[in-house]
């Protein structure tokens, strides 16, 4: 084989993050010049995921497959998770009548784990999956706030990117908000991802461990970080305690084994 | 087996099934059949790029899985639409209700609500052969090449009361065709049944939903009637939801 396989896997990576950035079907063409790979091998590429069943062919082009989908049902991070705090976000969304996020930290973005609620979802820039700056969010600020010095670190030497005239953009305007989230046990953000928007988040714990943040989220005049906070805050302990209290979900664990895939 | 490095980075993500969440080194060598070193090697590239994520007991899939999986769009519009109404399901009947749609010969469940303490063999984004399963059977008996597959591909006998001839499958796609839902009564599973309605108009079904759990708590008329009434409140929202 002439080429080296860690350009291999680097390629693919690139050609599945066009699908990224423009959902739904690409041709080879499209996919080429977005990749910046050669139309051959982007050709190549795409042959051999089509048989994996990564990429589906339609006549107008490619697009992603069922099997993304699977496999990306079993990050188990994810599945954990998202199962335990499903019924009490539906329940959190219905009574305030408002979007409600679930979100973990990676690197320097919140990606959605799961996103509920009114019509006002449509509206804003998250999506199930979605990756947003963490600075820029209650539920980013949230996670930060408890997160090793290291990450921080870290975070902060990356920069600050703003979104909005709002968005918090010094380390220490970032470490001042992060000092009252650890004293408050919940974080708050206006304007700072989205004009007219406001949030209000709280961690969600594995034990002693902040692993995910839930959060309220609605157009600016209806959110008053006062009247939510408490909401907020027990839904983020009762995802919590279930975290550590309830069993394993039947993928780990259960009375009839599950059935793999073929 | 592919040899190229797509073809053997797609075998290692397909080694993970849900039964087990982490796979040592080891592990994978066996489910992939690939030799360990090169396999080592593989996987710590793709820990890099974030589909897999390392633990101290081996690997599992990572992050950049889900969010990539989140972007697939067959099946996401109906996905999104079916919560609601799955949710209410599981409510009303005490049983855990699933959406699923037909890939083949298998169903893929697209979501999976439980109310209650019912615990089910199921899970969102997991398949099951369609023969074996109410859902299955009541996508397929909307769909001639569907149904012509199902009966042609192997019937496994699963339980006493599985379905394994195809001139008894395709009669029984042809009764569902007639009532508009389909059962299993314990098909798949000794104890486990279930009824289900497809997604449709008047067209083949895009997917169908259920309720399944352990015979003792299944009413069958009353889980039926709701089960109907959520596939076409599901179906309606499909057609008519907003378009993202």
């Amino acid at each position: 084989m002439s080429e080296a396989p860690s350009s291999m896997v680097d390629r693919v990576v690139l050609i599945l993050s066009v699908f990224e950035r423009s959902s739904g079907t690409l041709t080879a063409g499209q996919i080429s010049v977005r990749s910046g790979i050669p139309r051959s091998s982007v050709q190549r590429i795409l042959q051999q995921l089509v048989s994996a069943r990564w990429l589906k062919r339609h006549e107008d082009g490619y697009a992603l497959g069922l099997r993304m989908f699977e496999i990306g049902s079993l990050v188990p991070h994810r599945s954990r998770i998202t199962c335990v705090a499903r019924p009490v976000i539906h329940e959190l969304a219905e009574r305030t009548g408002q979007v409600v996020h679930l979100a973990v930290l990676d690197q320097q973005d919140v990606v959605y784990l799961d996103k509920v609620g009114s019509a006002f979802a449509d509206t804003l820039p998250s999506r199930v999956g979605g990756r947003f700056p963490a600075h820029c969010t209650a539920v980013g600020k949230a996670l930060l706030a408890y997160s090793p010095l290291a990450t921080v670190s870290e975070y902060l030497a990356a920069g600050l990117p703003r979104r909005t005239e709002a968005s918090l953009a010094t380390p220490t305007a970032l470490e001042a908000a992060m000092a009252s989230i650890r004293n408050s046990g919940y974080a708050t953000e206006r304007d700072e991802a989205m004009p007219g928007v406001a949030c209000v988040a709280a961690p969600i714990r594995n034990f002693d461990e902040v692993v995910a943040a839930v959060s309220v989220c609605g157009p600016r005049d209806q959110i008053r970080a006062k009247d939510l906070r408490p909401l907020v805050m027990w839904t983020a302990a009762e995802i919590s305690r279930s975290l550590t209290t309830v069993a394993a979900p039947l993928a780990l664990s259960g009375p009839v084994r599950e059935v793999a895939g073929p | 087996m592919n040899q190229s490095v797509l073809g053997r980075g797609a075998s290692i993500m397909a080694a993970f099934d849900g039964d087990q969440p982490v796979l040592s080194l080891h592990e994978l060598a066996t489910r992939t059949r690939l030799p360990k070193s090169s396999l080592h090697r593989l996987a710590e590239q793709l820990c890099q790029v974030g589909w897999l994520e390392r633990e101290h007991r081996g690997y599992r899939v990572g992050l950049r899985m889900f969010e990539l999986g989140a972007l697939v769009a067959e099946g996401n519009r109906l996905g999104e639409a079916a919560v609601p109404h799955l949710q209410a399901l599981a409510a009303r009947t005490g049983l855990a209700a699933h959406l699923a749609l037909l890939d083949r010969v298998e169903v893929v469940y697209l979501q999976r609500v439980v109310a209650g303490p019912v615990r089910v063999p199921t899970r969102r984004g997991g398949r099951k052969p369609a023969y074996c399963t109410a859902l299955g059977k009541a996508i397929a008996a909307y769909d001639d090449a569907a149904a012509y597959a199902l009966s042609s591909a192997p019937m496994p006998r699963r339980t006493a009361k599985t379905i394994t001839e195809p001139g008894a499958l395709r009669a029984e796609l042809e009764q569902v065709r007639e009532a508009g839902l389909a059962v299993d009564r314990g098909e798949a599973y000794e104890d486990l049944v279930c009824v289900a309605a497809p997604v449709r108009g008047d067209g083949a079904a895009i997917g169908a939903v259920s309720v399944t759990g352990p015979a003792c708590l299944m009413r069958w008329n009353v889980a039926g009637e709701a089960v109907r009434a959520a596939a076409a409140a599901v179906w309606n929202a499909t057609v008519s939801g907003p378009d993202r």
